[in-house]
């Protein structure tokens, strides 16, 4: 944890909070992004390799290594990198549907891009609930929702857990229907010893600046499927084949030399940013010990990536979850009500969408803040976070008085 | 080198090549090392990778600035920002747009949700013309996508006409217009909304990027509401959107290319003066002139090759060439109507002869940061050369074929 000590300013009445016109806890925002900064020299070494080459994009030299590592750290035969993790997505969908107009199975407590990104590969979103433990995709809703117009289950692995995927590739298998993954929070994460990457059809990542793998956007796609790897190659570049010609229906989701270049000084980094992500949830543990009624989301997992540190505030807390996020936000730390509002119940669904009743996801979504995390958050930060809540928890009434006379 | 003096000195017939390291089509220039460090020590510095930046800002408004529009918008790529403009202005059914184009003009429209019609080309400007685009208008129209095709404004007081009067929105693809003018003024406030590459080969490089630019505020607020998925970012409530973000990265770049404009302009026209005085000796090839009256960026040197005056077909033509290192290239071939998934699909319409014609026709020359004035007048040589001795190749190039 190496950002810089800065000014805190403890709380000793309720006027000293920000949302108050008090100083700012913090005098520049502690965010929830992972903002990796990889060592320059090294970022600068390969950069000039752009311009020994002269190549800048398309398909160059640094994206073509940067996805043989990328297989290494998988453990997977075709890496395919894109201009980022959304159009990659895009390009799955559109691929695994064949042609078909259909709906694609995802969650509802996730990432708000994915309905979206659906509808862009001609698929229609069908929300179902999740596991209360993994958070991810339950098998017997999936299983309930499959029909003939399913094109693809599209599972989403959180940063607690990664999906069930044993119970997901049966059903998968039992009705025909792809399954595949989005693993933006599943790097270095590991299924029965296994790192993922390789489940599924395909698994999608991302390298945007808030994820461990910072190449500023990108993303890419894994898979042992050497056709699948063809085709997401060909689409990532307008649908041209090896022969020169338009082979499909395809866009530009080229990543750059430059990002690539970034991504590679990042990828000797990784295991001291999973050390460090794990020192801030276990400081975060440590510190909000003493603090009645907060719980923290599990890790579950034999090797997980710390990415987040999540807080579930327990109904009985004296404040409400959307009040402490407020509070926090004032005082610069960027804290965000986890996944909330649920998608099928935000600006997200699809108009004229009758949203379904998922009691798991609309449960969740009501209780968990995502704490400020990442490497401009450090120890100090941390336990004066911990002083707030503590603050919050001791001055509820006065909090809740004053905010309902504003 | 010396130059070539008999057909036995074509590399393509076992002769030393004219150019020991090819020379490439696109613009493909970088800023010096030094302003790249600079550069990205400043990122590192502030720590600021993606997510609307201030060297996105920033380009943004320059970029505005520069062209003379309200709103520029930067996005990830030129087909991002072509996707995000079709959805922006709301269209359903039918879009007409021309065969004679980059696959992604053609392909934006399909993952827009939107039946792409293709509607033929006149043979002089190789681009849309109000006629040609009347006779398909139906009841499914909605809009009309025209390319500025080798930076020239395709017919936009025409085609501005024609979609008032049938209540159809206009968006041009300019992804080789950036610096060229209509009627004086630079291309980017024309139709209801311009989308401009900021691709590596282009005249403005982000290395990849795109940009939209309108003079509509309810369009800019979709615009950039559509390309990210940020709460921050959400300025009118619209269905669909997607990360089109450009990174601080790329806007960097582009900010350094901004800079270095008049320079490269310069050299552009240097390269493409020199093509222009030898292609007066060519026989059988039309050089595109810069349009009249207007300024334009010499991003690209585009020549038909007529094959019963040149003595060899354009694809003859492009096999000598590029054995010598000169990787001139066929745009476009074929056009994007007799290829999947349009292809046989009679709802795009696929009867265009025009197109069909210049498809086997149009080549491009090397011109950009790797071509110097002594390459140009080279390759000029060259090309003067094979023209004067077109039918003897010809028959050397099918005898070739015959024996293998």
């Amino acid at each position: 944890m190496t950002a810089p000590i800065q000014a805190i300013r403890p709380k000793r009445t309720i006027d000293d909070l920000a949302i108050f016109g008090g100083p700012k806890l913090f005098d520049r925002p502690r965010p929830i992004g992972q903002l990796d900064l990889p060592d320059e020299e090294k970022f600068f070494a390969y950069a000039r390799k752009i311009y020994e080459s002269g190549c800048i994009t398309n398909n160059g030299p640094l994206v073509q290594t940067l996805e043989r590592q990328l297989c290494e750290l998988h453990q997977v035969d075709h890496c395919v990198a894109l201009a980022n993790a959304s159009l990659g997505l895009i390009l799955l969908m559109e691929a695994l549907a064949d042609g078909r107009r259909g709906e694609v199975i995802m969650p509802a407590f996730t990432y708000p891009g994915l309905p979206h990104l659906a509808q862009w590969a001609g698929q229609y979103p069908r929300f179902c609930d999740v596991d209360p433990e993994t958070h991810t995709l339950a098998p017997n809703a999936v299983e309930a929702a499959i029909g003939v117009e399913t094109t693809a289950i599209l599972a989403v692995h959180q940063v607690n857990s990664p999906c069930l995927i044993d119970e997901l590739q049966a059903i998968g298998d039992a009705h025909g229907v792809p399954l595949f993954f989005d693993s933006v929070h599943g790097i270095h994460c590991t299924y029965n010893g296994r790192p993922l990457g390789s489940f599924g059809r395909a698994e999608i990542f991302s390298l945007h600046a808030t994820k461990l793998l910072n190449g500023f956007e990108g993303g890419y796609a894994t898979t042992n499927d050497g056709a699948l790897a063809d085709t997401l190659r060909m689409k990532r570049n307008f649908g041209i084949d090896r022969s020169g010609s338009v082979a499909t229906l395809g866009l530009n989701a080229k990543l750059n030399e430059a990002h690539a270049a970034l991504a590679l000084s990042a990828l000797d980094d990784q295991e001291q940013i999973i050390r460090r992500n794990r020192e801030r949830v276990e400081a975060y543990h440590r510190h909000f010990a003493q603090i009645p009624s907060l719980v923290w989301i599990p890790y579950r997992g034999t090797r997980m990536n710390y990415e987040f540190a999540l807080l579930c505030v327990d109904p009985q807390w004296p404040l409400g979850r959307d009040v402490i996020v407020s509070v926090m936000r004032e005082e610069n730390a960027l804290a965000r009500p986890y996944y909330s509002p649920p998608l099928h119940l935000s600006s997200h669904c699809p108009p004229g969408m009758v949203p379904p009743h998922l009691p798991v996801t609309e449960r969740l979504a009501r209780g968990i803040i995502q704490m400020p995390v990442g490497e401009l958050v450090n120890e100090a930060d941390i336990m004066a976070l911990a002083e707030l809540m503590a603050f919050l928890f001791s001055h509820a009434p006065e909090v809740t008085s004053r905010l309902s006379r504003q | 080198m010396t130059d070539k003096t008999r057909i036995d000195d074509l590399a393509v017939f076992g002769g030393t090549p004219a150019f020991e390291s090819p020379l490439p089509v696109g613009q493909l220039y970088l800023p010096d090392w030094t302003d790249f460090e600079r550069l990205f020590r400043g990122i590192f510095a502030r720590r600021y990778f993606t997510n609307h930046g201030p060297l996105v800002r920033e380009l943004d408004e320059r970029i505005a600035a520069y062209l003379g529009v309200r709103h520029a918008t930067n996005v990830t790529n030129g087909t991002v920002a072509l996707m995000i403009a079709l959805r922006a202005l709301d269209l359903r059914g039918e879009v007409i747009v021309p065969s004679f184009t980059f696959p992604a003009t053609v392909q934006a429209i399909s993952w827009a949700g939107l039946t792409p019609v293709f509607c033929d080309v006149d043979p002089a400007t190789h681009m849309l013309t109000a006629e040609n685009v009347r006779k398909l208008i139906g009841p499914r129209t909605s809009g009309v996508l025209g390319v500025h095709l080798w930076g020239r404004a395709c017919d936009p007081d025409a085609l501005q006409k024609l979609c008032l009067e049938n209540n159809l929105r206009l968006l041009f693809d300019a992804a080789h217009a950036f610096s060229c003018t209509w009627n004086g003024h630079r291309i980017g406030g024309l139709g209801d909304v311009e989308c401009f590459s900021l691709h590596a080969t282009k005249l403005l490089s982000a290395m990849e990027g795109g940009c939209l630019t309108t003079n509509d505020d309810g369009l800019a607020a979709r615009i950039r509401t559509i390309r990210n998925f940020h709460v921050s970012e959400s300025f009118v409530q619209v269905s669909l959107r997607i990360n089109g973000k450009m990174t601080e990265a790329q806007a960097g770049m582009a900010l350094l290319s901004l800079d270095m404009l008049p320079a490269v302009l310069e050299r552009n026209q240097c390269v493409f003066d020199i093509y222009s005085r030898h292609a007066q000796t060519w026989c059988g090839l039309r050089l595109l002139e810069a349009p009249l009256g207007e300024t334009w960026n010499h991003q690209y040197c585009v020549l038909e090759v007529d094959a019963r005056l040149a003595g060899l077909e354009r694809d003859e033509l492009l096999e000598v060439l590029r054995s010598e290192g000169v990787l001139a290239r066929r745009y476009f071939y074929p056009g994007l109507h007799r290829l999947p998934p349009y292809f046989a699909r009679p709802e795009h319409g696929n009867v265009l002869p025009v197109t069909d014609e210049l498809c086997k026709t149009v080549m491009q020359l090397p011109l950009g940061a790797r071509v110097s004035a002594r390459d140009a007048e080279r390759v000029g040589r060259l090309l003067g050369f094979v023209l004067e001795h077109g039918t003897e190749i010809r028959k050397r190039l099918q005898q070739r074929g015959a024996q293998s």
